[in-house]
Parts: structure tokens; sequence; C-alpha cells
């Protein structure tokens, strides 16, 4: 079966390698790291030389987004993605959120988005979760 | 005249009320200058109404005598102890002596045998409200005489009028000085009082009020509206709270005002609505200055959510580093499973214990940080229902019993929770036995759900009993007994938010009881 690719947007060196970690252990291998959403969203705009670099593993299939970072946070990704998906195919594109808190409120407030597919917390996830959670996308 | 009714007194004791009497005179203000010739009229109308030629209204004091007002020519004051009245002043009726010459308390009197050649005497004590005697009106003649009834009477009625006279004259003065203390207290009160009429014209302001304007202003503020030169509209704004005085007869108002001194104080405003005799009305405006009070909240208010949002913030972030090394760990203890032994198996399963405790502490500071944030609103709640919730949460140990009242309440759900399983995790993870019981009772108290909950574990020494609820206090080592010494005082703020307390009663080997006073929510609140 071929493994989606997968882009990380978060702020944390560690979480970032953590989380490749993980997946490189379910087989995924196509993973694009960013640390913040302003470079993550010039990554999905930078569609041509992308699709050329990157080939089919453009653009990714899943994107994992922290919550709170510097400068664009998780929020404001999803409203400029929203934004950006009117004139960009990124329908491909799914959603993950990786948020450091369990409050309710947050986890309802990024499901509204109809490409935000889930809302994974930080220390609680196990690999075994994650492979479920991916191979459901 | 008057020596005779001094020698009326010799021989007997002066009386103790004569010291008395003294104070009543000063109590009247008789002794100023201004009751000269008060009762002149007084006087003429007795000699008329009595038919005889002399009268005149005396007073007595401890040592001296004195005639305010007469007809005919008396001393206006004599030393007290020539002075006579014992009998008068005995009286509660009109005392008369028809011929001085007869009678043996006065033929010997200088003034009977001397000029004026009193031979006449009939006086009428002063009596007031209090039954106390001041002095007499009395009528005199040169020739032996008599009072009819009617003339009696006359004199009774014109003592009766002087007394009145006197009375209303305490009563002005009581007034005025009540005044003085009235005027007094509003001068020196530091809140600002004013009022207003119904043009909005100061009428009266205090020295704290007057004090808010300029010292130029501040001869242009009583009479005046002092939005003279405001444009219409802010004057109308300013106007809001004056008019809603005049039409709901109070209001209370916290109101920001920007002075024409340019400062903007924040003051708390009674304006109550009052009317004069012609039903004018008026408002008394009275304003305390809480700008000092409402920073010193603000900031308080500011700092407090500040420290809950540092905590929040802190043991988010701290946790966050912390979960990557316990993964970080737990993958390098599956890579080297087969290299790691002895000593570094021992200090991997330290590492991993102290990684969980630390977890378990920032979780609790946590949830700490977050006790009183979304407590909801008071409902209906089932003591036995709410406590099995928790218990199913905690797991409950196979030989532990909990034994709960079937009663309703109303109270928030999440802090009643927060409270029953923090006490009973206590009870069951400090229990020293393998099976133990708690027990959960409710009394309805007049204002007050009392909620108790017993254990039959070890108990707590009573010189512990206030520590247990400082946070990050346990009293056993952590490696014993693991718990980050948050519980209770978790227990306790979640309770303070409620204005609820808890007290413990407890001995060393004879379980502990924690007993919770709840208010209940005032009814409005449901």
């Amino acid at each position: 079966m071929q493994q989606p690719s997968v882009l990380i947007i978060d702020d944390s060196e560690i979480e970032r390698y953590l989380l490749s970690h993980q997946l490189q252990k379910i087989g995924v291998t196509e993973i694009v790291q960013k640390n913040d959403g302003t470079s993550g969203l010039a990554f999905l705009k930078d569609y041509a030389q992308n699709q050329q670099h990157y080939g089919i593993n453009f653009p990714p299939a899943i994107i994992i987004l922290d919550v709170n970072m510097p400068i664009m946070g998780g929020f404001e990704f999803l409203q400029k993605f929203a934004e950006l998906k009117t004139r960009v195919d990124l329908d491909v594109c799914q959603i993950v959120m990786y948020s450091g808190s369990d409050d309710p409120q947050q986890k309802a407030r990024a499901l509204q988005y109809d490409f935000v597919k889930g809302f994974l917390i930080k220390g609680e996830l196990s690999t075994e979760e994650l492979k479920s959670e991916i191979g459901a996308l | 005249m008057l020596n005779i009714l001094a020698r009326f007194y010799i021989g007997t004791a002066m009386p103790k009320r004569e010291e008395l009497r003294t104070q009543i005179l000063k109590k009247y203000h008789l002794l100023d200058n201004d009751i000269n010739g008060l009762f002149d009229d007084i006087v003429v109308l007795a000699t008329e109404g009595c038919d005889k030629p002399l009268a005149m209204v005396s007073f007595i004091d401890t040592d001296r005598h004195w005639v305010t007002s007469q007809v005919g020519a008396f001393p206006s004051e004599i030393d007290r102890e020539k002075v006579f009245c014992a009998h008068t002043v005995n009286q509660t009726d009109v005392f008369e002596i028809a011929d001085t010459l007869l009678d043996e308390r006065t033929k010997q009197n200088e003034f009977v045998l001397e000029a004026p050649n009193i031979r006449y005497y009939a006086g009428m004590p002063l009596i007031n409200s209090d039954q106390q005697v001041l002095g007499t009106l009395s009528v005199l003649d040169t020739t032996p005489n008599t009072l009819n009834k009617h003339q009696k009477s006359i004199l009774k009625l014109l003592a009766k009028d002087v007394v009145s006279q006197l009375e209303l004259r305490r009563k002005n003065y009581e007034l005025s000085k009540f005044k003085n203390l009235l005027q007094l207290i509003t001068e020196n009160n530091p809140d600002l009082i004013f009022t207003k009429d119904s043009d909005f014209k100061i009428l009266h302001g205090n020295s704290a009020f007057l004090s808010l304007y300029p010292k130029g202003m501040r001869d242009k503020v009583i009479g005046y509206t002092t939005l003279e030169e405001y444009n219409e509209e802010e004057a109308e704004a300013f106007l809001v709270q004056d008019k809603l005085a005049f039409e709901q007869g109070k209001t209370e108002t916290m109101e920001k005002i920007a002075f024409p001194s340019g400062e903007i104080r924040t003051l708390f405003i009674t304006k109550t609505r009052f009317e004069d005799d012609e039903g004018k009305a008026y408002i008394l405006g009275v304003a305390r200055d809480v700008t000092e009070r409402e920073e010193l909240i603000e900031m308080l208010q500011k700092s407090n959510s500040d420290l809950d949002e540092f905590a929040y913030i802190a043991s988010h972030d701290l946790k966050a580093p912390l979960n990557a090394i316990k993964r970080l760990v737990s993958w390098i203890e599956e890579d080297a499973s087969e290299v790691l032994q002895g000593d570094s198996l021992e200090h991997f399963s330290m590492i991993k214990n102290r990684i969980n405790r630390m977890n378990m502490l920032l979780k609790d500071l946590l949830d700490y940080s977050r006790v009183g944030k979304n407590d909801g609103l008071p409902q209906k709640l089932n003591l036995l229902e709410t406590t099995k919730h928790c218990y199913e949460l905690l797991g409950l140990p196979e030989d532990f019993v909990i034994d709960v009242d079937d009663i309703d309440l109303v109270l928030p759900k999440l802090p009643l929770e927060l409270v029953l399983t923090n006490l009973m995790s206590n009870a069951i993870k400090h229990h020293d036995k393998k099976s133990g019981q708690v027990t959960i009772k409710c009394k309805h108290l007049k204002h007050d759900y009392e909620i108790s909950v017993t254990d039959d574990g070890p108990g707590i020494d009573p010189s512990l009993h206030e520590k247990i609820f400082e946070k990050f206090q346990t009293l056993k080592p952590r490696d014993e007994v693991e718990g980050s010494g948050l519980g209770l005082a978790m227990v306790e703020k979640a309770l303070a938010n409620h204005s609820g307390e808890i007290s413990i009663k407890s001995d060393v080997g004879k379980g502990a009881t924690f007993i919770i006073k709840w208010p209940k929510p005032k009814a409005s609140s449901k």
C-alpha cells in the first residue's frame, strides 16, 4: 500500500523529531517539516515548483498541525489554508491537529473546518494510535 | 420680699436636688443674659389677672437667686443663702401667705418690716415636664390680701406658660446644637456630599465636594449646575443619573467622572430624592471616591489571573518536553532491552518513575490553576449518584465499601465532583489496611449543606491538621505514597470559590472525618 506523504508543522524540534520517528516506524517516509504556520503555508503556495520537486507527494496527503506556534499559529493557518484552497488545488490535503492541550473548545473550533479530520494530543499519542489514525485517512 | 422667702428657708437643710436644679437651669440656658425680660409680658398679665400690684418670675440656683422679669422694684440677683422658695419649691400648687405679719415664718423679715413692706405673698412653682421645679411665678401686695379661685387659675396658667416657653427654648437650643453637629459631620466627612434642586443646581456641597473643583472655580459651584461650560450633549449625559434619581427616588451607581481639574475619578454615588415642606423635590448625593480601591481591585484581579495563567502555561510548557523525554526513554529502553541490565535497568526504571511523578505534579498543578474556571451553575444532584460516578473513575479497590446518603442537593456539579473525588481518593490512597470503609453523609442546615466524609484509615495527628491543606504538602515521602500534595489544596480552593469551607476531625488510629460546609445557592442563582 502506498504510504501518504506528510507535512509536519510544529515549532518544537523535539516534537517534529518524535512525530517523524513514529511515522517512520509505521512506514511513512515522505515527510516534510516546517516550524511555523507561515513557512508551512509558503510551502503549499509554492505549488508548481514543489510539484516538480516532490512529484506525486505534493501536495501532502496529510498535514499534522500544531496549535501553539509563534508568528502564525494553528488556527490562523487553518483560516489562511481555507483561503488558499479556493485558489489552489489542495483537495487531497487532510489536516490533523496536534495539540498540547485537550481543551474541548479548541477541538470543536478546529473540527469546524471540513478538511480537519482529527485532533491528536501531544504526549498521549502512541505509535499504534498514530498508525490507526493515519490508516483511517 | 426675697429675704422673706429666704427666711422661710432658714433652719431647713439644703436639699440635694438643689444641685440638680443648677444643672436644669443650665439645660434651659437660663444663665444667659437674654433671659432677662423674657417673661415681662407674663408678669404684667399676672398683676392684672390676679389684681395685685407686684409680680415676678424668679429662678433658683445653688448660689444665686435671681429675678428675670418683674413688676415692682426687686433686686435682680440675691445671695442664695438669703433666698426663700423652700416652701413654694416644695409645693405643686399655689403657696399663699395672706398676712406676712401674722405668719410666724415671715413676721420678722426686713422686707415685711421695712420697705417695700410686703404684706401678701402668693407663688406658683414652675414645674417642667420631668416634674422638676425651676423657680416661681409670684404675685405680691403691700396690704394683706388673698387670691380667689379664678385668680389662682390665672396664676397657674401663666406659670405653665413660662415653663412652655422654657421648654420651647430648650428644644430650639437642642435643634441648633443638632444642626451644628450635622454640619460638623457633613463638613468633616471624606465622602462628597451635595444637594441639588430640580434644575440640577447645586444647593450645598461639603468641603470634600468643593475641593474637587479648582480653587478659582469654587465660588461658582453653589447655585450653579457646574455644567454651564459643557455642551448640551455632555450635560445631558452627565445628568442621566440625576434624572433617574428624581424619577425613582434612589439610584446607586459607579461613575467615572472627569472633573474640571482634568482628573478622572471613580465615584460610587448614591442619590436620594427628598422633598421640602412645599413638596419641591431635591436630591441628596453622597459620593465615595473609590478610585484607588477600584484600581487596586483591578490590579489584584489582573495579578490573580496572571498567576493562574502563569501556572497554566508553566505546567503546560513543562509537560511537553517531559513527554518528549518519556517517549525517548521508552524508545531507548525498547531498542536497548537486550543490552540493559543490572544497575542500568534499575536506573531506567527510576527515570521512568520520576517522569511519571513529574507528570502527575504538572497535571495537578494545571488542575489547581483551573479550579473554579468552569464550575457551571448549581443544579439538582443526587449525592449517591454523583459519588458513584466519582469512584467509578477512581477505580475503587475491591475490599473498599463506600456508604453514601441517598439525598438530593443543589450545587454546581464540577466542584462537588472534584471535592468528593479528592477526599475519597485520599481515604483510599492513605488507608493502612487492605479493606476499608468511607461514609459520606449530608445534612441540610439552614444556610449550608454539611457534607462529611469519614474513613476508618490511620487518622491524622491533630498537630498536622493545618498542614494538610497547604499546597505541595504530603505527610509521607512520595516514594511511599505517590501524590503531588495538591489534592486538599484544590478542595479548599474549589470550596473557597463558593464561600464554602472544610475542616477535619481526626486522631491517630481513629480514622478521619472531613466536614464541608457549603452554602446553599441563593434561589435566584438556581
